[in-house]
């Protein structure tokens, strides 16, 4: 019998602790104080800061998200009742409450007073991104080397595609979340978000619970009459 | 809670195998060398930073309508020396972190050769891979722009000598801050602190003499970085005093070379 409501919750609670002590504190701390230096020092000669130092202050932070599923144990955990899915959203919670806190903060910052909407949008498809890439890159390398395709991909999809399309485009390269190098900041970046969202959930198919959506009969291993013994008791 | 950890760290400590007691062999170091270099090389890490350094340069200069065919051959040039530099930096990084996250360091411990083969190996790699690169590539450059209207003024053998010594230097801090923050984060945060700080205006790595810049403090500078890196990284191997005092000696020699390099009216 599946476990109910109540079942869920209670594991969310005893997941919690140990998700939140089993994280990268120390490197979310480096990363927030290289963030906001950056940010800081990106007012310098009455320029903006949100035209670059704040898309990569949010990379930064993005890279962080990158190392959230990095798992030694996974194949281990693997066989545990709770859901991969319940598992990396108790993770992922605390990761995004953190960052989201550390990014608004950042966006207060010299000059800056308050997110706007295209910084807002940018910063929630770079979470997606992120965590998409990390679940993506545990299925194809192994949860315990992922992060540095992850990030590799993060900074690609973030930084160099836009750059490289508006050179295509022949357009003024910029990675400002404000003028995108193909439509409207709302419509780039929800594109780049759902397309993440896609890739978060095709990662997280836990293989070993049933699926979710079953194709097809299901196939039932039924032994030949004249099988060995074993196999028939086994029925 | 802290008994536990004490236990713990105990328990690893005395079921640990020790690390020989040698000095670095030149054959094992040399043959690591090899080995480290064609792998730094040819990590996608290395070719994707220098790619993406060209790319956004490319979008930071834009068309290239307009402006000068010596200007737009500074830019690639100058896109191509920063993406290889993040991209030894980052490479180096990794690589030295292969053993543990590959969690080998204890089986690497119960080799003949001492840990700090294995550092020196990553190091001459780095010399025999990126920086040869980097040193074709500076004697191209000064080749070209010596013939270049427009460039030839603000080149010289100094201009050329830095880079390969900027990317040695840049090679050394990433296998050092791996040995010391052993996490894969700590490639970016130094890139970003890098170039995103006004860090990179206090001590650029790569100057023409028409800047003012003083010379021979300039390169005093940029020995003294991957001499205090190189010290820390075979610190961690082995904690000795000579090692501690040698990166105390060389990093405030640094400093000293920083200050004492900038031009009277700043960059």
């Amino acid at each position: 019998m599946p476990p109910g409501r109540a079942e869920r919750l209670g594991q969310v609670r005893h997941l919690l602790w140990p998700s939140i002590r089993t994280m990268r504190w120390g490197a979310f701390l480096a990363v927030t104080s290289v963030g906001a230096a950056a940010v800081g020092s990106g007012a310098r000669n009455d320029a903006d800061p949100a035209t670059i130092a704040l898309p990569v202050a949010t990379v930064l932070l993005g890279a962080w998200l990158c190392f959230l599923f990095e798992d030694a144990a996974a194949t281990m955990t693997a066989a545990s009742p709770t859901p991969l899915a319940l598992r990396r959203a108790v993770r992922g919670a605390i990761a995004v409450a953190a960052v989201g806190a550390v990014w608004v903060g950042y966006t207060w910052l010299g000059p800056l007073d308050g997110p706007t909407g295209p910084m807002t949008w940018s910063f929630g498809a770079i979470v997606l991104v992120a965590l998409g890439a990390a679940a993506a890159w545990t299925r194809v390398v192994g949860a315990a080397r992922a992060a540095l395709p992850a990030t590799a991909s993060l900074v690609t999809v973030v930084i160099v595609a836009p750059v490289a399309v508006s050179i295509l485009l022949e357009r003024r390269a910029s990675i400002d979340p404000a003028t995108p190098p193909v439509g409207t900041p709302g419509s780039y970046w929800a594109t780049v978000a759902a397309v993440a969202v896609v890739i978060l959930l095709l990662g997280h198919l836990d293989l070993a619970r049933p699926p979710i959506v079953r194709f097809g009969r299901r196939r039932v291993f039924v032994p030949r009459r004249g099988a060995p013994a074993v196999l028939r008791s086994s029925r | 809670m802290a008994v536990a950890l004490r236990t713990a760290i105990g328990d690893a400590r005395s079921g640990a195998i020790p690390s020989a007691d040698v000095r670095p062999r030149a054959a094992i170091v040399a043959g690591l060398g090899r080995i480290e270099a064609r792998r730094l090389v040819r990590h996608p890490t290395f070719w994707l930073g220098t790619a993406f350094g060209l790319t956004l340069t490319r979008g930071v200069v834009g068309a290239g309508s307009g402006s000068s065919g010596s200007t737009t051959l500074a830019w690639l040039a100058g896109g191509l020396a920063l993406g290889m530099l993040v991209g030894t930096l980052l490479s180096a990084n990794v690589a030295a972190l292969r053993s543990r996250r590959d969690r080998t360091g204890e089986l690497y411990g119960s080799l003949p050769s001492p840990p700090e083969a294995r550092t020196l190996g990553l190091l001459t790699g780095l010399a025999v891979g990126p920086v040869t690169i980097a040193i074709v590539l500076a004697a191209v450059a000064w080749a070209v722009f010596s013939r270049t209207e427009g460039l030839a003024e603000h080149t010289d053998l100094f201009l050329a000598v830095q880079y390969p010594l900027a990317v040695f230097a840049l090679g050394a801090i990433g296998v050092g801050v791996a040995r010391w923050i052993p996490t894969l984060l700590g490639g970016p945060i130094i890139v970003v602190l890098h170039t995103m700080t006004p860090l990179i205006w206090l001590v650029p790595w790569i100057l023409p003499t028409t800047s003012e810049v003083h010379a021979t403090w300039h390169m005093i500078y940029l020995v003294a970085v991957p001499v205090t890196w190189v010290a820390l990284a075979l610190a961690r191997d082995r904690r000795t005093l000579i090692r501690f005092a040698v990166a105390a000696a060389a990093l405030a020699l640094g400093i000293v070379a920083a200050v004492q390099q900038t031009p009277p009216g700043g960059y």
